[in-house]
C-alpha cells in the first residue's frame, strides 16, 4: 500500500480513538453529575459544567477531521460508513455531555441541599447508562456489531427505572406544592438519564451500520 | 431487468495467457454500466469483446457467447461491420481523423451511403453537446479542437452511425476536470437513447455516472451490482479492498 494511503488509513483509525476519548469524557460527565447530585457536591457539579467545553471542542475537531477526509480522500464502502458513523456518534456523545451539564446544574442551583426522597432509581439509571456507554465504546473499538446490539438491550432496564422513578415523584408531588421545584428538577434528571440511554442506542445503531452496512432500529 | 448485451461464459486468451475467465454478465438497456478493477484485470479486454474489437488482435482467442439482442455476435454468419455500427466505441485518447470537423462526422455516414449527411452532422454534434462550440467552423481541422472537444467530436462521430450501444474505454483519462464533467453530463443525457458501458480507473467517476458497476480482478468478474450498493456496501472483500485503496 502506498504511504499516502497508509496515512489515510491511520487517520481513519485516529477517528475511532478520538470518538473513544469523547465517549469516555461524556460517560465520566454523566457519572460525576449524578454523584454530585447524590452528595450535593457543588464543586464536582461545577467541574462537570466547566469540562463540557473540552467535550464540545473534541467533537468539533472530530467533525472537522471527518469533513477533511470526506473532501480530500473521497472514501468509499467501509471507510465511508466509518466516517458517517463517527459523525453521528460524535453528535450523540456531545449531546450526552450537554445532558450531564443540565443535571449538574440542578446540584448547583438547588437551595435546599436535601432531597425530598431517597434517590433510589436515579443512581442505578446513571450506573446502567455509564456501563452501556462503556460497552458501546468497546464495540466501536473492536468493530463488533454483536456487542453493539447486545448493549442496546440494557436500555430496557433504563426505561423501566425511568417509569418507576417518574411514578414515585408524581406520588410525592400530590398535595405537596412546596416540592414542585425540586421534584421538577429530579423529573428532568430522570428524563435526561432515560434520553442518555436512547443516545447510546443511537451510537450502537451507528456501529452496526459501520461494521455491517445494516440500518437497524435497536431502540 | 432487460439486457441489451449479455456475455455467457466468456473466456479470452492472449496466446497462452487467459485474460478473461468465464465472464457472465448482463448489460442493462439504457443504463450506464461501469467496469472497474486494477490494471490488467481484464476490464478493457472485456469491453473490447462487446463489439469484437479483439478480432484485430492476432493472438486473441475467444470462447463463449456475447449476445446482442439475443444474437451471438461471435456466430460465423455475423457481419462484424454491422456489429460495430450498432455497438460503437470511444477510446481513451481522442482520435479525430486529420480532416475537418464536418468530415470527421460525415465520414461514416458517407461510407455507408447514408443521405442527408448535413442533418446527420448537425444532429450528431448537437447530441454530443458540441454544436454550439463548432457550428461556425465546421470546415476547420478537427485537430485544432481542445482535448475535451476532440473527445466529444469522437462521441459525435460514433453517434452519427446511430448505434444502440456506446462503449467508452477510459474516455476521460486524458481530459481536465471541466472537460471530464462535460463528458459525464453528456453520458447522462445520452442515457435516454443509448445503452452505455464505461471502463474507468476513476472510481469517483464510476460512482457519479453509472447505474451498475462490475468489479474485475485477474480476469474474473468478482462482483456486479447497483452502483450505490457496490460503493456503500460491497459484498466481496476484494471489491471492498480495491475501492477503499487497500490493495498492494
Amino acid at each position: 500500500m502506498s504511504p499516502v494511503r497508509e496515512k489515510y488509513h491511520r487517520e481513519l483509525e485516529e477517528l475511532v480513538t478520538m470518538a473513544e476519548d469523547l465517549g469516555k469524557r461524556a460517560g465520566l460527565a454523566v457519572d460525576r453529575s449524578v454523584s454530585a447530585l447524590i452528595d450535593w457536591n457543588t464543586n464536582l457539579a461545577k467541574e462537570v459544567v466547566n469540562g463540557d467545553q473540552v467535550i464540545d471542542d473534541i467533537n468539533q475537531k472530530l467533525e472537522n477531521r471527518c469533513m477533511e477526509l470526506l473532501a480530500l480522500q473521497q472514501p468509499m464502502a467501509k471507510d465511508l460508513r466509518m466516517i458517517i458513523a463517527i459523525l453521528k456518534i460524535g453528535i450523540d456523545l456531545e449531546r450526552i455531555g450537554d445532558l450531564a451539564v443540565d443535571m449538574a446544574r440542578v446540584t448547583i442551583q438547588c437551595q435546599e441541599k436535601t432531597h425530598i426522597t431517597k434517590l433510589e432509581y436515579i443512581p442505578r439509571m446513571a450506573q446502567v447508562d455509564v456501563e452501556m456507554l462503556g460497552k458501546a465504546l468497546e464495540a466501536l473499538k473492536n468493530y463488533d456489531a454483536d456487542v453493539a446490539r447486545q448493549t442496546t438491550k440494557w436500555d430496557y432496564e433504563v426505561d423501566g427505572l425511568y417509569v418507576k422513578a417518574r411514578a414515585k415523584l408524581m406520588k410525592i408531588l400530590v398535595g405537596k406544592p412546596e416540592f414542585t421545584d425540586h421534584a421538577g428538577s429530579l423529573m428532568m434528571v430522570n428524563r435526561h438519564l432515560e434520553r442518555i440511554g436512547d443516545h447510546i442506542c443511537n451510537i450502537c445503531e451507528a456501529i452496526v451500520y459501520m461494521v455491517e452496512a445494516k440500518r437497524e432500529h435497536l431502540n | 431487468m432487460s439486457y441489451k448485451i449479455e456475455s455467457k461464459s466468456l473466456n479470452l486468451w492472449y496466446g497462452d495467457k487467459q485474460a478473461l475467465k468465464n465472464i457472465s454478465i448482463g448489460i442493462p438497456e439504457k443504463k450506464i454500466t461501469a467496469l472497474i478493477g486494477p490494471s490488467g484485470c481484464g476490464k478493457s479486454t472485456f469491453i473490447r469483446c462487446l463489439n469484437r474489437m479483439n478480432d484485430l488482435v492476432d493472438v486473441a482467442r475467444v470462447e463463449g457467447e456475447v449476445l446482442y439482442e439475443g444474437t451471438n455476435i461471435y456466430a460465423k454468419d455475423v457481419d462484424v461491420v454491422e456489429v460495430r455500427k450498432k455497438i460503437g466505441m470511444v477510446f481513451q485518447k481522442p482520435n479525430p481523423f486529420p480532416m475537418s470537423i464536418y468530415d470527421n462526422i460525415a465520414y461514416g455516414p458517407r461510407i455507408h451511403g447514408l443521405k442527408n449527411v448535413d442533418k446527420i452532422v448537425e444532429r450528431s454534434l448537437k447530441d454530443a453537446a458540441l454544436w454550439e462550440e463548432v457550428q461556425d467552423r465546421l470546415d476547420k481541422p478537427a485537430l485544432g479542437l481542445s482535448g475535451g472537444q476532440q473527445q466529444r467530436l469522437c462521441i459525435a462521430r460514433t453517434l452519427a452511425m446511430r448505434p444502440d450501444v456506446i462503449l467508452f474505454d477510459e474516455p476521460c483519462s486524458a481530459l481536465d476536470p471541466i472537460s471530464t464533467a462535460k463528458i459525464e453530463s453528456l453520458m447522462d443525457q445520452l442515457k435516454e437513447m443509448y445503452t452505455q458501458v464505461i471502463v474507468t480507473h476513476n472510481m469517483q467517476q464510476a460512482a457519479r455516472v453509472s447505474d451498475v458497476t462490475a468489479f474485475f480482478l485477474l480476469g474474473d468478474l468478482i462482483e456486479v451490482g447497483e452502483t450505490k450498493n457496490i460503493f456503500e456496501m460491497p459484498k466481496e472483500k476484494s471489491t471492498e479492498d480495491y475501492i477503499t485503496g487497500r490493495f498492494g
